[in-house]
């Protein structure tokens, strides 16, 4: 369990400089937006924002991750190795490892700036400084044992990237998600979106409340919960396709999985 | 019941992909990223080649007969190098051709940017050659640079410049030609009709704007433009072009930013022009045709969209009723760059990258 601290607070201290770090894009395109006299409502801030949060984040965390990982070694190495005072080092490594990133993605991969919020200095500087925060995170976590409640959770936090992404997508721009189920939005009848934006929003946002529930209370039964679901979705899945004719697809092999993953995150808490 | 309800739905909504009678052959060897082609004479096409050349090609055996010689210097690098060749409307008494290529202007800091220039085609050289448009829009890397240009009825010369990636707010602002569609008159002149020529904040030259990434350019016999343009993720679009309008990017859109960002939640506002038929998710258009030839009779009048992403082209008829438009020639499994009517009623896919072909379909 001991050893387990790293990678969750490697995952933790990127998961935060993320949630710094996407509102910079947002924002930045929310004022252009005001600037050019766009109906912004209070709506259009929590779309914005909550999307970027699972749109832009999740390949952000991913990236923040692997850099995060290199400098936190490469961090370690030097306190050891100069006496240097940690909190400083791993908040400096992983603002480095932001602006390597970043620098990286414009001049050796994309040879223009992919992420919005830093095409300017500001903007730029405003990344670093998330990338601060999230190595003095990293310092937090690492001072800490992992206990069992702390495994479940950052286990059961996962998938809920994942649901949590759809959830928002569906229910702020149903046209954007359904077009990833196949479906062709503006063909279907008025009944026929109102039924699709209902039902699949309802889903996804249900199993990511339940996820959550799990998360905070550590109850096992809202894992349960999200196990039944994702097991009838991998029961119907395999109807549709033994059944009705519908080809086979790799959403079964993800319902199956989340559904035992769960389960076994259930049934680990119960033992306790 | 509810599982039935939407398998029908499913069904419903699947494209209609028609078989048509068609056969594909290769013309010529290889060549290095084929961007675009303007014929001539019946038997003879200029090819121009992304990297900088400009080549004489034998539309029968597919050979390169000559290297045209004098072409101006291009940045080759990125989405950047020689994009576009036309030839003059009177081209059989002043051989005059225009090409739009990327280039770094001494006058914008060395930047990168959108060049226009004109020549006169004796045998295999340039002769006269005279840059005519050089775009207002400065940028360190050739991105999104549009560079499609169409003569007009009026005999005015439409330049597309693209929004440059980095700049995109700069689409809504008329004092660049970031994500503007460009008049100019053949020799350079701006128009005395243009849009925006009394207005003492806008350049002169610019025609429409708040475009993005505009990679087909074509007029009608009617004298209709069409245009379609690349959206990032979701959001291509085709338009028909008028003077001083507003097309939107990046205020409205539908689509997402490629890193998965939102650009904007709105896809109208009063002041801004819908599109005719949007695609969501992306095709990445790329060349565009409307077809008169009599090879196919059945097309006839439909546009054409080559496309990068998906890997095909579009048949799209214009009254862009439910299920008008058909995938063709997707059995290529190759990024379409641009698609052309040979003066036989032959269609021409140029495919892309650096080991690209000349694809040639016939009855």
């Amino acid at each position: 369990m001991g050893l387990l601290r790293y990678p969750i607070a490697i995952f933790t201290s990127a998961a935060v400089a993320t949630i710094c770090i996407t509102p910079i894009t947002s924002v930045s395109n929310l004022f252009w937006l005001i600037s050019a006299d766009m109906p912004v409502t209070l709506w259009t801030w929590l779309s914005i924002i909550f999307q970027d949060f699972f749109n832009l984040g999740i390949p952000l965390l991913i990236v923040f991750a692997i850099g995060f990982s290199i400098a936190f070694a490469v961090a370690r190495l030097l306190i050891i190795l100069f006496k240097l005072p940690p909190k400083y080092m791993y908040g400096l490594a992983a603002a480095i490892a932001i602006a390597m990133a970043l620098f990286l993605m414009v001049e050796l991969i994309y040879k223009t700036h992919p992420i919005a919020g830093n095409r300017t200095i500001v903007g730029s500087l405003f990344h670093i400084v998330g990338g601060y925060i999230g190595g003095l995170v990293f310092y937090k976590m690492i001072n800490k044992p992992a206990t069992k409640a702390l495994v479940v959770r950052f286990l059961a936090f996962i998938p809920f990237i994942l649901f949590g992404s759809s959830a928002v997508t569906w229910i702020f721009d149903p046209m954007l998600a359904s077009s990833s189920f196949g479906f062709d939005f503006q063909s279907l009848s008025d009944f026929g979106k109102n039924t699709l934006i209902r039902d699949i929003t309802a889903f996804f946002l249900g199993v990511s409340i339940f996820m959550l529930l799990g998360i905070i209370s550590l109850n096992p039964i809202w894992f349960f919960s999200i196990a039944i679901m994702m097991g009838c979705a991998f029961v119907f899945n395999l109807v549709a396709v033994y059944s009705y004719g519908t080809e086979h697809n790799s959403a079964s092999v993800f319902e199956i999985v989340v559904a035992l993953w769960y389960s076994i995150l259930g049934l680990w808490i119960k033992r306790t | 019941m509810k599982l039935r309800a939407l398998f029908l739905i499913l069904i419903s909504i699947q494209s209609v992909v028609v078989a048509a009678d068609y056969t594909i052959t290769q013309l010529g060897k290889r060549f290095d990223d084929p961007w675009s082609l303007a014929f001539i004479s019946e038997d003879k096409f200029l090819l121009a080649e992304l990297t900088g050349e400009l080549k004489v090609v034998n539309y029968t055996t597919g050979e390169v007969e000559a290297l045209v010689s004098n072409v101006p210097e291009v940045v080759y690098a990125s989405q950047g190098g020689l994009a576009d060749v036309i030839i003059d409307d009177a081209f059989a008494f002043t051989q005059q051709v225009y090409m739009s290529y990327s280039a770094r202007d001494a006058d914008q800091n060395n930047q990168i940017t959108l060049f226009v220039a004109r020549a006169k085609l004796v045998g295999n050289a340039l002769q006269d050659v005279e840059v005519i448009f050089k775009a207002q829009a400065p940028r360190r890397i050739p991105m999104h640079l549009g560079a499609k240009m169409v003569i007009l009825t009026d005999g005015t010369l439409l330049i597309a410049s693209g929004d440059g990636y980095d700049y995109r707010e700069d689409a809504q602002y008329l004092d660049n030609h970031f994500g503007k569609m460009v008049r100019i008159n053949k020799d350079g002149s701006v128009p005395e009709d243009n849009p925006f020529v009394d207005d003492e904040n806008a350049l002169p030259e610019i025609f429409s704007y708040g475009h993005r990434n505009m990679q087909g350019l074509l007029v009608d016999e009617d004298g209709t433009i069409w245009e379609h343009e690349h959206g990032p993720k979701g959001g291509d679009e085709i338009n028909i072009l008028e003077p001083g309008l507003n097309y939107g990017w990046p205020a409205i859109c539908y689509c997402v930013d490629y890193s998965g960002a939102q650009i904007t939640p709105f896809t109208e506002k009063e002041g801004m022009e819908q599109p005719l038929k949007y695609w969501r998710p992306s095709i990445a258009p790329s060349g565009f045709m409307l077809y008169a030839g009599k090879e196919f009779p059945e097309w006839q009048g439909d546009l054409f969209l080559s496309a990068l992403a998906s890997r095909d082209v579009r048949r799209v008829s214009t009254d862009f009723s439910e299920n008008s438009e058909e995938v063709l020639f997707s059995e290529l499994k190759a990024r379409v760059r641009n698609i052309y009517e040979a003066p036989d009623g032959k269609i021409l896919l140029l495919l892309d990258g650096p080991d690209g072909r000349i694809m040639k379909i016939s009855k």
